[in-house]
């Protein structure tokens, strides 16, 4: 064995990480070989007096020190969470919450009277549900189905969560969601023009998976094919399987269930952004919904930075191009000519996932997955609609309060001018009978 | 982990400052050696020892349990040393460490040597002084496994665990370290030595 590799298991022989054969071999070198014996000894002089350097005591003050900072830290954490946990905050952000009702409340009377009307035929159908009369709703209402999709309604939700009491993290959850949804707003035109409003707004990827239960495979197929291509959208893929398995029992199914043929549907199903949730919401409807999730994926940045990195290769390929002009040898040319090449490809590339991006962005993606039912079986596993009609009633019925809170806050607002002119009229009044009192008794 | 260690983690996790330094106690003096050893003065190892345990208390929250926590606790330590080194080797400081120590050391040589014999200079120069200017002069990878391994006696497995890298790359680090902490000390005995004559 060279000396070579000797110097280099020489380590791992000192730190018994040898195999046995190794080990062998190693000391079977060692014994003949002078020059790699006295290295491995200095090695071993060396790392026995590393092991016998002292061991330094900590500085007096290290731990009192120590403590303090940590002392120092955790009040610095207590601070925060004090700040956002105290009552005091939350009456805050409460007062807060009530100015921008009122704020908007006023804004917006005007526009509360021209759409009153439409807003309770709208709910009228579900106005059971509330305990209390249908609300004289204004436009930016909290409806139960829409609750992430309207930007505007954040006030109104920050107000509503404040009232139920829903901690401070939950509320600033809702208000990004709210405010993705505002600030996607621009790219959600399907003109074409994705590229140049995108750099203004966020470019989010979305899509959604929806599980249900319906009467009709095939309708209901059929159905979301017709909705799909009339929003101008396309059906991606979709596919139907009629298997005869023993069916699993679905809660409590009975026994007559089993062994039957049943239908699946898997569909994936691209719709504009702007319809995504209409249409989203109308395959849930379509049947007994079983889950459901949306999700969305911010790609703004990379979208930045590949609109630049496109940008600047387009330069770069124009002063190629002037540079091609000015070559003389063929030499030149080829060179200038393949990094031309380069440069077009990378162009190429960049431009060609930009335009995947966008469509991306203005098509959502919505994953179906159907399973045919019969209709008692969809009737006898209606559990979770009973409690999903309870969850619409019970968030009419704080829409309804709400509204009512915020109407009086308007009225008693709008009223105080006259409330004022009323006031020094009684009070002039009361002045006067007292004098005229006063000069009768006289 | 013992029972305990995992009980004053999940209590210091909840921000008790006690259960941390209780938690700690059992470390920190291994802490601050490392970091002596790496940043080669006691007053950076204070710092960095402090700086890398209050670290330690910001970020218990994230420590799953995938490893000890006193190797987690040593890489953290590790960590600060080493981004610290960096940043002073980016802003171009004037290190402290390597060069004006072992001017210091010739500057002890010369003045001793006219007073007094040669041969008693040569005693008085501990094979420890040595040592620890050699460890000082090598580049931060390096002195670090010196550290971990020779000095403070961390299995591979736990040093690979500290510095996020292999095994293998640990040993052949841990070797190399080796082999150039012997060529400096050789180098400076014979420098010491010409320096007596």
């Amino acid at each position: 064995m060279k000396c070579e590799t000797i110097k280099n298991m020489m380590s791992s022989y000192i730190d018994k990480d040898l195999n046995n054969i190794e080990k062998a071999e190693f000391e079977k070198h060692l014994a003949v070989c002078e020059e790699c014996r006295e290295e491995y000894e200095s090695l071993l002089d060396i790392i026995a007096a590393c092991g016998n350097l002292e061991e330094i005591e900590l500085p007096q003050n290290f731990r009192t020190e120590l403590h303090q900072r940590l002392n120092e830290e955790k009040s610095k954490r207590n601070f925060f969470s004090g700040i956002m946990g105290s009552k005091r905050m939350k009456m805050a952000t409460g007062l807060v919450a009530a100015a921008l009702v009122i704020a908007i409340g006023i804004g917006s009377s005007s526009l509360l009277f021209d759409n009153s009307m439409k807003m309770t035929q709208e709910s009228a159908p579900d106005s059971g549900y509330g305990a209390a009369p249908a609300p004289a709703a204004s436009p930016e209402y909290f409806d139960a189905d829409l609750a992430m999709n309207k930007a505007k309604s954040r006030e109104f939700e920050i107000a509503r969560a404040e009232e139920r009491g829903v901690s401070e993290d939950s509320v600033s959850m809702q208000f990004n969601e709210s405010l993705m949804a505002k600030e996607m707003a621009p790219g959600q035109s399907l003109n074409g023009q994705a590229v140049e409003s995108s750099r203004s707004g966020r470019m989010v990827i979305r899509s959604g998976n929806i599980s249900v239960n319906v009467e009709n495979v095939d309708k209901a197929a059929a159905d979301i094919r017709q909705m799909t291509e009339s929003s101008g959208g396309y059906v991606e893929n979709s596919q139907i399987d009629n298997v005869t398995v023993p069916q699993v029992p679905v809660y409590d199914a009975g026994p007559e269930a089993r062994g039957e043929t049943q239908k699946y549907a898997n569909m994936t199903v691209r719709v504009p952004e702007t319809r995504f949730e209409d249409i989203f919401n109308n395959i849930k409807g379509m049947g007994e919904l079983v889950s459901e999730n949306m999700s969305g994926s911010d790609i703004t940045a990379e979208y930045r930075d590949t609109t630049a990195r496109v940008d600047n290769l387009k330069i770069q390929e124009q002063s190629l191009q002037q540079l091609m002009t000015k070559a003389k040898t063929v030499d030149e040319i080829l060179k200038i000519e393949s990094e031309l090449n380069r440069v077009r490809t990378d162009i190429d590339i960049n431009t060609g996932n930009l335009k995947r991006w966008d469509n991306l962005v203005q098509l959502s993606t919505i994953y179906i997955y159907m399973r045919e039912l019969k209709p008692e079986e969809l009737k006898s596993v209606d559990v979770p609609g009973t409690w999903e009609k309870a969850y619409q009633g019970f968030i009419k019925a704080v829409n309804n309060v709400v509204g009512g809170l915020q109407k009086t806050l308007i009225l008693l607002v709008a009223a105080i001018p006259y409330l004022f002119i009323v006031g020094v009229i009684a009070a002039l009044g009361f002045v006067i009978a007292r004098k005229v009192k006063l000069s009768k008794i006289k | 982990m013992s029972d305990l260690e995992k009980l004053l983690i999940k209590k210091s996790q909840s921000g008790d400052v006690e259960s941390f330094e209780l938690l700690i106690s059992s470390y920190d003096k291994r802490a601050y050696n490392i970091a002596y050893r790496i940043m080669g003065n006691e007053e950076d190892a204070k710092d960095m020892a402090q700086e890398a345990l209050l670290r330690v208390f910001k970020s218990l929250k994230d420590f799953k349990g995938q490893a000890a926590f006193s190797t987690w606790l040593y890489r953290i330590v590790t960590n600060v040393c080493l981004d610290e080194l960096r940043r002073r080797k980016n802003e171009k400081y004037v290190s402290m460490d390597s060069t004006i120590h072992t001017e210091d050391g010739e500057l002890h040589m010369e003045l001793c040597s006219e007073k007094e014999t040669p041969e008693s200079v040569y005693d008085r120069i501990e094979q420890r002084e040595l040592i620890r200017n050699a460890i000082r002069e090598m580049s931060e990878d390096y002195r670090t496994v010196i550290v971990l391994r020779d000095i403070q006696g961390f299995s591979y497995d736990e040093i690979s665990g500290m510095l996020d890298c292999s095994l293998g790359t640990v040993k052949s680090r841990i070797n190399r370290a080796r082999t150039m902490l012997r060529d400096k000390l050789k180098d400076s005995m014979e420098l010491s030595r010409e320096n007596i004559v």
